[in-house]
């Protein structure tokens, strides 16, 4: 039961993904990757992570694609359905799909998932993992000092993506502001 | 006792004998969902058709108008008729429309506003799912109307549609931020995103709006600017774009987006009350033998009363005002209220 769940959502997931990337018509295409991100969020929830499940609706449903989406109204003529599905960076966009995909597959080939004993969360782990730890629920309590703890080693890298998001918005005021008379 | 937990449990028991009867007792934990979106649903419809009068009544009332008096006593069935009129009004379609986004854009409005209803709490123990990550999951569920109000206003091949839903993505985008920002103090202070969880906290210390008030003002604010409702209603102004991004829909569709607009404000307030006022708790402790549900609807329809009072009241919004009022006031104030509210849980151990 709990398996047929996880191929129904990764069914939609790639599914939408793959009509994402080949539609003509971009506005469809912005929908149809508000469909994955939402596929994206129904895995997390199904692995017992409601935070991010939460978040992932917030941020890319709610942000990103609505942002794609404004992008596509106001640079293009939206009712041209002749846009080209390719272009010259083809290529290279395969090559960086790759190495996305290769550095994804090893990161999840290292780390062990710890599963708790909730039905649901069987499938994201193989047996030999699953008794590394009995309960361990990714709720918002456990995840806040995760991230923050000195001596968990994350806080480096929350603080080094703050500063890049920091500089991002910074980038983005300069580029946006009107030039000065 | 009448309580909302011996209600629920009671209709609860009920249905599980229901069950037993019909021999569906192995589907509960799938029949239980569906039985409690179907209750929602009849309390939501209901409730939006009663808010719909109220809302004409207190307009006439602000007009030295009468307002509808003529169908059923004080007009009362007057929105039962107009929705009867809507649901069996002939759909008119623009011939050269987006087909699916646009079937699909009423029922994502609808869907994303409804879905809210899920975490609030009338009283303790009467929620359909008390989720963890309950405020959360309001905030995040309902990001999903912009999409519907951008496929609207697209796929309707309408330069007035496509300008309101426009202004009307941009501004609930502009005002999600200050709205979730108003919320951050609370979270900080009660330690839990748990819509129950935060009633609890302030069954022990007072109402937030007595340590928040700064917070609550500004998420009432950017929750009728959310709601796109005036004085934030530049997405749909009469006088420059017809109706905004509903201008082709008519009849069921139609009713979809109103609803949900309606929706969208109930969830609202109903945070609110929940968030800021203390949900189901009741003024004073006197007062404790009214059931904590009645204190939630007086409480709701309070804060529903003000945000249509804003409405009558105040002169629309124009788009740069409307602009700079949610970037440069209400979010540096918002931030500033984190940082206030977190030095006062440092160092007053607020809560924590």
């Amino acid at each position: 039961m709990a398996n047929v769940l996880f191929y129904l959502i990764a069914g939609v997931i790639i599914g939408s993904a793959f009509l994402a990337i080949t539609l003509r018509n971009l506005f469809h295409c912005a929908l149809f990757l508000a469909l994955t991100m939402f596929g994206v969020s129904g895995i997390f929830l199904y692995l017992n992570s409601e935070f991010l499940a939460a978040v992932q609706v917030l941020i890319y449903v709610g942000a990103v694609t609505v942002l794609i989406i404004f992008g596509i109204m106001l640079t293009r003529n939206v009712m041209d359905e002749k846009t080209r599905v390719m272009n010259g960076q083809v290529f290279l966009a395969l090559v960086v799909a790759a190495a996305m995909m290769a550095i994804s597959f090893a990161a999840m080939n290292k780390s062990v998932f710890k599963t708790n004993d909730h039905p649901m969360a069987a499938v994201s782990a193989s047996p030999d993992q699953s008794q590394a730890s009995p309960s361990t629920h990714t709720d918002v309590y456990s995840l806040g000092p995760e991230l923050i703890r000195p001596e968990k080693g994350f806080a480096f890298a929350f603080e080094f993506v703050s500063i890049l998001l920091l500089s991002a918005l910074v980038g983005a005021i300069v580029i946006a502001r009107k030039d000065p008379a | 006792m009448l309580s909302g937990e011996n209600i629920v449990k009671s209709v609860s028991d009920l249905l599980h004998q229901l069950y037993a009867m019909v021999g569906l007792s192995a589907f509960k934990g799938v029949l239980d969902p569906i039985v409690a979106a179907h209750v929602m649903f009849g309390f939501i419809s209901v409730f939006v058709m009663f808010l719909v009068w109220m809302e004409r009544k207190v307009s006439a009332h602000m007009q030295s108008r009468i307002g509808p008096n003529r169908v059923g006593i004080f007009g009362l069935l007057q929105t039962v008729a107009d929705a009867i009129k809507l649901t069996i009004k002939e759909d008119i379609k623009p011939v050269h429309r987006d087909k699916i986004p646009y079937y699909i854009a009423p029922i994502i409005a609808f869907v994303a506003t409804f879905a809210g209803m899920v975490v609030i709490p009338f009283d303790k123990g009467m929620v359909v799912q008390d989720l963890n990550i309950g405020l959360l999951y309001i905030i995040a569920i309902t990001s999903f109307t912009v999409i519907a109000i951008l496929s609207a206003g697209w796929s309707s091949n309408n330069k007035f549609a496509l300008l309101g839903g426009f202004r009307s993505a941009a501004q609930i985008v502009s005002y999600e931020v200050p709205l979730v920002l108003s919320l951050v103090p609370v979270i900080m202070m009660t330690g839990t995103l748990r819509l129950g969880g935060i009633v609890e906290y302030q069954s022990q210390n007072h109402w937030f709006v007595l340590y928040q008030f700064i917070a609550f003002f500004i998420f009432i604010t950017s929750a009728t600017a959310e709601a796109n409702r005036a004085p934030f209603d530049i997405p749909e102004a009469e006088s420059e774009l017809i109706g905004g991004f509903h201008t082709e829909y008519s009849g069921v569709k139609f009713a979809m987006f109103f609803l949900g607009e309606y929706i969208a404000v109930i969830v609202s307030s109903a945070v609110a009350v929940t968030v800021f006022l203390g949900g189901w708790l009741p003024p004073f402790a006197f007062l404790a033998f009214v059931p904590g549900f009645i204190w939630f609807m007086i409480k709701l329809l309070l804060v529903i009363y003000l945000v249509m009072a804003f409405r009558w009241t105040f002169p629309r919004l124009r788009v740069d005002q409307l602009m700079d009022f949610g970037w440069k006031v209400l979010i540096p104030v918002a931030i500033l209220n984190i940082l206030v509210t977190g030095f006062c849980v440092l160092f007053f151990g607020k809560g924590v």
